[in-house]
């Protein structure tokens, strides 16, 4: 990827959550729930990060918009997180939340719940257009006005819909106004935390193809943190598979669906229904257990405590992502050298 | 245990209607519901929110509670209709007969009793045995559903959301019923736990021959582990088939829609169409056919007419006007 086609750089980033206790309130323990990720999001690119509950996806998205110092003062975050803003390089995970306040503009967010993430007591149009009125001082109400009927239009609503409450729209209509309030200022990257997860399927698509019909015509990236595969698939360019705050998989979309190659990655998409009945599997791995806490992870390799292939090699370090095919990065070095497993037969 | 009036059904619902009274007027959340499970199948009930299908399932064992009202209809378990029996007959059946595994069930156990308690409730109210027999049978129906009996004396904040799940399906298991009625079990539930939930609730339908009537959202899942697919939209069944049939060749427009909304993982990427529009609105429901504003195919006659459910082939029902009668139909 050269250079100015680099839109985020994520680099080495760890996010630790202190644990404190006992009888002065002493740290006693850390959640690593992000422990050394790195990856790229090029420009107009969908990058998917999927994994189970707890892996550390959404707060990877979080501490992409910057806004864990502000809901945690607490957290310690470390490596980076470079934008390339016009020719602009920034880290937000070395600017604390007010630093980066001027650049948030460019990297907004799209919640899971759209039940949740929309204030009750605002209209459609108080909501849309409050991005505006903290990034955009200089607009003029007519602008904004005439701003937020545009956006309306851009995801499917009535712009004379604007003076309505939340409580009005079905869940489909109010995930489209969190789409249209992360459009608001234009930006370069929407981070969508489980965007379609709590709506319906037939509404589930007209929301992925509203996503796909706008990055087309605004050239955004996408960053898609989902644990539904076969949507992530469906949207993403490159996968990125995250286990135990650790990325474990990294590439093209179809390499990692088709071609998985770390065991985990082939035990989640073994996980995946297959309605087509004629489809047969050509081997079903089934992963016994739980996630280990991120309080108390394994030593070396975090899947090893579940992995059907594990060595007692894989406590000794934690393994690093390593290209196995073109564009495509493992961390497992076991795999190395074998076939990927094809989750259809 | 008395045996069905027809053997092979084990569950017919005739005619069902639900009702939730409100102030102004009564909706209907389940429409003449006409099912038959047959014994040992897995049935599987795919719908949207709010068609009426846990509306449905809690109506089966009259779980429902006011304002919800069953205006007509019955629900034959073995040859009894379950509607009309006194409560203490109704109490047998419960659980011992058929069991329900609830949404979000994992959630349903009490936080302040251990395990094993939880357990032995339901085994010393329904079966007259000793506490200490109770408690071996406990261990063993953990045991099945694959955690260690030491754990017994746990408290459900000890266990994850997919154990916990899994007690929940051996507590449904204790007393051995020929059914088991499942709303959206494995919905909190990560891909991982799901899959191994299913095997694992797979397996002990293998060992223990039960009925599962499984209600989800989930197409793709009911796919893979059920025999037939019921689809319900607006609180009435608008195709039943097998689980083949219904996945790849849908007749609604429904379920052709439905099964158009999420991308199938075989390969090529096909443009999910979704379906356009809303949900119906039982407030203030269409004529005609429910989906008719929604349908594609829509004709005159769906705006006027409900149409019935009808069989077009063996075993394949489809309620729409594009198939007029079992011979030959509009395609």
């Amino acid at each position: 990827m050269s250079s100015n086609s680099i839109l985020a750089e994520v680099k080495d980033l760890k996010v630790h959550f202190p644990v404190y206790g006992g009888l002065f309130s002493k740290k006693v323990a850390t959640v690593k729930a992000v422990d050394g990720v790195s990856f790229t999001i090029g420009k107009q690119q969908t990058i998917g990060l999927v994994g189970e509950s707890g892996c550390g996806k959404t707060t990877v998205g979080r501490a992409m918009i910057n806004i864990l110092r502000h809901i945690a003062p607490e957290v310690e975050i470390s490596g980076h997180i470079r934008y390339h803003f016009d020719g602009k390089v920034v880290d937000f995970a070395q600017m604390s939340s007010a630093e980066s306040r001027p650049y948030r503009a460019n990297v907004q967010m799209i919640f899971q719940d759209p039940y949740a993430s929309l204030n009750p007591r605002m209209t459609v149009a108080q909501i849309v257009s409050e991005p505006l009125r903290i990034h955009k001082p200089e607009m003029s109400k007519s602008e904004i006005q005439d701003r937020v009927g545009w956006l309306l239009e851009k995801v499917g609503l009535r712009a004379e819909q604007a003076h309505r409450y939340p409580h009005e729209f079905s869940g489909g209509q109010r995930q489209r106004v969190g789409i249209a309030r992360a459009l608001a200022t234009n930006p370069d990257l929407i981070i969508c935390d489980e965007p379609v997860s709590a709506l319906d399927v037939s509404i589930q698509a007209q929301v992925i193809n509203l996503l796909m019909d706008l990055q087309d015509e605004f050239h955004m990236s996408y960053l898609f943190i989902a644990h539904d595969l076969s949507v992530v698939e469906h949207i993403s360019d490159y996968i990125a598979v995250m286990y135990l705050g650790n990325l474990v998989e990294f590439g093209e979309s179809k390499d990692v669906f088709f071609n998985p190659r770390h065991p985990y990655s082939q035990a989640l998409l073994s996980a995946v229904p297959l309605p087509d009945p004629k489809l047969t599997r050509a081997q079903r791995i089934i992963l016994e257990g739980d996630v280990p806490t991120p309080l108390n992870k394994p030593s070396g390799c975090g899947f090893r405590t579940r992995c059907r292939l594990a060595t007692p090699a894989c406590a000794k370090a934690l393994p690093p992502l390593e290209e196995h095919a073109p564009n495509h990065q493992v961390a497992c070095p076991i795999v190395k050298g074998m076939e990927p497993v094809h989750p259809v037969g | 245990m008395n045996q069905g009036s027809s053997t092979g059904t084990i569950l017919e619902i005739r005619n069902l209607c639900v009702d939730y009274l409100t102030e102004k007027k009564p909706v209907r959340a389940v429409d003449r519901v006409n099912l038959t499970v047959k014994r040992g199948e897995t049935l599987g009930l795919a719908g949207e929110s709010g068609c009426g299908k846990s509306t449905l399932a809690f109506s089966i064992l009259r779980l429902h509670k006011p304002p919800a009202l069953i205006p007509e209809g019955e629900v034959i378990f073995n040859g009894e209709d379950i509607l009309c029996m006194d409560e203490e007959r109704l109490r047998r059946i419960r659980w011992n007969d058929i069991s329900v595994v609830f949404q979000s069930a994992m959630n349903c156990l009490n936080p302040v009793v251990s395990i094993r308690d939880q357990m032995c409730d339901v085994i010393l109210a329904h079966r007259n045995i000793s506490k200490a027999d109770a408690v071996a049978q406990a261990a063993n129906l953990l045991e099945r559903v694959g955690i260690s009996p030491d754990r017994m004396n746990d408290y459900p904040h000890q266990f994850s959301g997919g154990m916990r799940q899994r007690v929940v399906i051996a507590i449904a298991l204790a007393l051995d019923p020929q059914m088991i009625i499942m709303d959206e079990p494995t919905t909190a539930l990560d891909v991982v736990v799901e899959r191994e939930i299913m095997a694992k609730l797979e397996e002990l339908k293998h060992q223990f021959g039960f009925t599962i009537l499984l209600i989800t959202h989930d197409l793709s899942l009911l796919g893979e582990i059920s025999d037939r697919i019921a689809i319900m939209y607006g609180g009435r069944i608008v195709e039943l088939a097998t689980s083949e049939q219904v996945i790849l060749d849908p007749k609604h427009p429904y379920t052709n829609g439905l099964i158009n909304s999420f991308p199938l993982l075989s390969g090529e990427k096909k443009v999910l169409s979704g379906i356009s529009g809303f949900p119906v609105n039982l407030w203030d429901p269409p004529p005609g056919c429910y989906f008719a504003p929604r349908c594609e195919a829509c004709m005159d006659i769906c705006k006027r007419e409900n149409p019935p459910l009808i069989e077009i082939e063996p075993g394949r029902q489809v309620a729409c006007h594009l198939f007029p009668t079992p011979e030959g139909g509009a395609e």
